[in-house]
């Protein structure tokens, strides 16, 4: 029954956004409200729909109804309640189906944040409606979630264990609601194109809708890492497969748009630039899942090869002129009179990130499409491993960092060099001191060294530049942690991106540290055996079997000393889902700020002999904590803010510098 | 010169760095990725790290303390993999996986990594009727 529901309810919502569609374009046409109300309530109406079919779906799911094929392949009957919830997007064409749903999300959001800008509203209501309208005719006919299975089977399958874990069960919707994040402000900026409505208003409206979605793209990104980390028992969390960076390109372009929309809003330019970015970042997110869903590129992820790859080219396409071919009509509109004044100044900062964060994006997108382009040509397959991203990356990381040391404290149009030496003689010697020590402490990777260092420069720019402002507030009569909160406060999009910075530079040292100082070693013993890596001792006590609903589990015991201390006791495990067949690693991980501990259970004898793999992964932790940090700053940069609110400065009028010499 | 044209040549001569720096890089990570058939019948890759993709063959898996052998087949052409790392949690006599690493004599192959192509769905327990 809830099948059926479901399938009315898709095919519905194909009608329904094709209606919208025809109704507010003749809105448009004949400036008739009745017929722009009618478009608004069918954006209602179909995120309606949508939601109705997903409510079928997870009925179909709770009610294991597995004459439904979805449902046969993604759950099973032992399956736990939450994974049975959660096995909605553990296949492909679950996945689509939340895609819609976030779609739903968004459209009704974005309709009526735009109802103050009646103009814009309208055209960005159609946009809207024609991505819904692709994504329903999606589930409609080329990835049906509601498909049946005849005769149906005694029971399903189950959801694939790999995917039965917490940051698997998070990972989907908070990458969606990134993905998807990107389609508003897309809509809005075709709008302005559309109606040459060009002034900034768009670049307000655009930018919290880019931040929104780029704080779920960062989670998303952070949640798939942390699931690989704990689940793939590989001790890594970062791969560079095709299916991650699918997800990491458009977060890189809307990382750029981020920061190249305040030069817009602040000196009026890189207007057309701001654009492309834009659309650039929801061509990606399609991009990303035409990669992820059609098989052209080998991927550890080889997710099932299906009608829905073409599809997505052919609406790539489409996104891809309609957005460029708008922006070109537009360009002279775009333009404006004012211009860069001095090469030493925070819009080249911006414009040098801006530079650096495209670069790499293309530097992803080259690695990424590498392989398929050298099989179309030489008919071999390939693949272009971790060294070429790594290589490449690290310099525009490097580069990156140094900027977010330099850029927001240079103020705008120009810099004098007094300025300068103000700002950074601090900052500068607090680096140069850490990395004196840390070489004497024998840190002696060269790039991770660097990281370190320019990271230390960036934490005393933020830190100088709390001071200072916590400072003047205190010079008139505030309480010292009155002053801070005051300050952080007040300045909340400042500080957010402060605070995201520091998010960043905290997982940049993770990434550094774990990757440049990871040791392992891997051995076979026999219960009471022992072996060190490191500064650790471990000993094997033994295998032990347990049961667990549908799983057979097999458990190691290995006690871990550190010098003289006793650590406990690590329990890699090895899980067996009978329903498939299929082992599964549980991998024991004792965390802490300094490094983590990661064992691995790798294979047994008859005779209780154990393979065992430990890892020392330094900083780990660091980057999960950098993530939450990032997250938490972008949020507050995300809050309205009353007083300023991205003010365009009128060109000529010289621009106030916040940022030397405190407010 | 103007700050705009003093930009722009900078931005140029970035640009330039990382293109080359991205070709180079491409050059020596790319990895090939062939069936056993394909390999064989290249040996001017033989010396070269790649991936082969193909079966594990029944009943060909032995253990030894730490190390893992197995036969890995197109159907056509064999290669006897050894490898001395996890195995993934897919990895199963007829399954399909990958193995990077080069070969070393004849047809041993010392994997340095062995990939499971992992199937987010299983289509072909419940094919479409």
């Amino acid at each position: 029954m809830a099948g059926e529901i479901g399938r009315f309810a898709v095919l519905a919502a194909v009608v329904t956004a094709a209606y919208g569609i025809l109704v507010t374009v003749l809105g448009i046409r004949r400036r008739h409200e009745g017929l722009l109300e009618a478009g608004r309530r069918a954006a209602v109406a179909w995120a309606l729909l949508v939601a109705l079919a997903a409510a079928a779906l997870w009925t179909a799911l709770v009610q294991r109804d597995f004459s439904v094929r979805f449902v046969a392949v993604a759950s099973e009957s032992t399956q736990p309640l939450f994974y049975t919830i959660t096995a909605f997007w553990g296949g492909h064409d679950g996945a689509l189906l939340l895609w819609a749903l976030v779609l739903a999300g968004y459209l009704v959001a974005g309709v009526r944040a735009l109802r103050a800008h009646p103009a814009l509203q309208a055209p960005a209501t159609v946009v809207l409606l024609a991505v819904a309208l692709f994504f329903s005719g999606m589930l409609a006919w080329a990835s049906d979630p509601f498909a049946r299975l005849v005769p149906p089977p005694p029971d399903g399958q189950g959801l694939n264990p790999l995917l039965r874990n917490p940051w698997m069960a998070a990972h989907p919707p908070t990458l969606y609601l990134g993905f998807v994040g990107m389609t508003v402000p897309f809509a809005i900026v075709v709008a302005a194109l559309v109606t040459g409505r060009l002034d900034d208003t768009w670049v307000v409206l655009a930018r919290r809708w880019v931040l929104v979605g780029w704080i779920f793209l960062s989670l998303g990104l952070l949640f798939g890492a942390k699931w690989s980390y704990v689940v793939l028992g590989w001790g890594g969390y970062w791969a560079w497969d095709p299916v991650e960076n699918a997800a990491l390109m458009p977060w890189l372009v809307a990382t750029a748009f981020l920061h190249s929309i305040q030069v817009q809003e602040r000196r009026g330019l890189l207007a057309t630039w701001n654009v492309a970015l834009v659309i650039l970042a929801f061509a990606l997110t399609l991009f990303g899942t035409f990669l992820v869903r059609s098989g052209v590129i080998a991927s550890v992820h080889a997710f099932a090869l299906s009608a829905v790859g073409p599809a997505f080219l052919g609406f790539l396409a489409v996104v891809l002129l309609a957005g460029f071919g708008l922006l070109a009509w537009r360009w002279d509109q775009l333009r404006r009179p004012a211009t860069i004044e001095a090469v030493l100044s925070r819009e080249t900062a911006f414009l040098a990130n801006n530079l650096l964060l495209v670069a790499a994006t293309a530097v992803v997108f080259v690695g990424t499409v590498f392989p398929a382009v050298t099989e179309a040509l030489e008919g071999v397959r390939s693949t272009v491993g971790p060294p070429y991203f790594n290589r490449v990356l690290t310099p525009i990381a490097l580069a990156l960092l140094l900027l977010m040391a330099i850029g927001p404290l240079l103020p705008w149009r120009r810099a004098s060099r007094e300025q300068l030496v103000r700002t950074f003689a601090w900052p500068a010697a607090v680096a140069a001191a850490g990395g004196g020590i840390l070489a004497a402490a024998g840190v002696r990777a060269p790039v991770a060294l660097g990281v370190f260092v320019l990271a230390l420069f960036v934490l005393a720019t933020i830190g100088l530049e709390l001071v200072r402002g916590v400072r003047v507030r205190a010079a008139r009569g505030e309480p010292v942690l009155t002053a801070l909160g005051q300050l952080l406060w007040h300045n909340r999009r400042r500080y957010g991106g402060y605070a995201a910075h520091l998010g960043v530079v905290l997982m940049l040292a993770g990434i550094a540290g774990s990757s440049a100082f990871a040791t392992q070693q891997q051995a076979t013993v026999a219960p009471g055996e022992r072996f060190q890596l490191g500064a650790y001792l471990f000993e094997f006590r033994g295998l032990a079997g347990a049961q667990r609903p549908g799983i057979d589990v097999v458990e190691a015991e290995v006690r871990v000393w550190r010098g003289a201390r006793d650590l406990g006791v690590l329990r890699p495990r090895r899980l067996f889902y009978r329903a498939q067949e299929q082992p599964m690693h549980e991998v024991a991980i004792r965390s802490s700020p300094r490094e983590d501990l990661y064992a691995i259970l790798a294979d047994w004898t008859p005779d209780g002999r154990a393979t065992l793999r430990v890892l020392i992964h330094p900083l780990v932790s660091w980057l999960w904590a950098g993530g939450a940090v990032l997250a938490a700053g972008a949020l507050l940069a995300a809050l309205p803010e009353r007083r300023r609110q991205a003010r365009v400065l009128p060109v000529g009028e010289p621009a106030p510098s916040p940022a030397v010499g405190a407010p | 010169m103007s700050p705009r044209r003093k930009l722009a040549v900078a931005g140029a001569l970035v640009v330039a760095a990382l293109a080359l720096a991205a070709y180079q890089g491409v050059r020596s990570a790319t990895v090939y990725y062939l069936t056993p058939g394909e390999f064989a019948g290249r040996p001017d890759l033989h010396r070269a790290r790649v991936r082969l993709a193909g079966t594990v063959q029944p009943g060909s898996v032995a253990r030894s303390a730490g190390q893992v052998q197995f036969t890995l087949t197109d159907g056509t052409t064999a290669y006897r993999v050894t490898f001395a790392g996890v195995l993934p949690d897919l990895f199963a006599e007829g399954r399909q996986v990958l193995v990077e690493g080069r070969l070393v004599e004849g047809r041993i192959f010392q994997a340095t990594q062995v990939i499971s192509t992992h199937p987010t769905e299983y289509r072909e327990r419940y094919p479409e009727r």
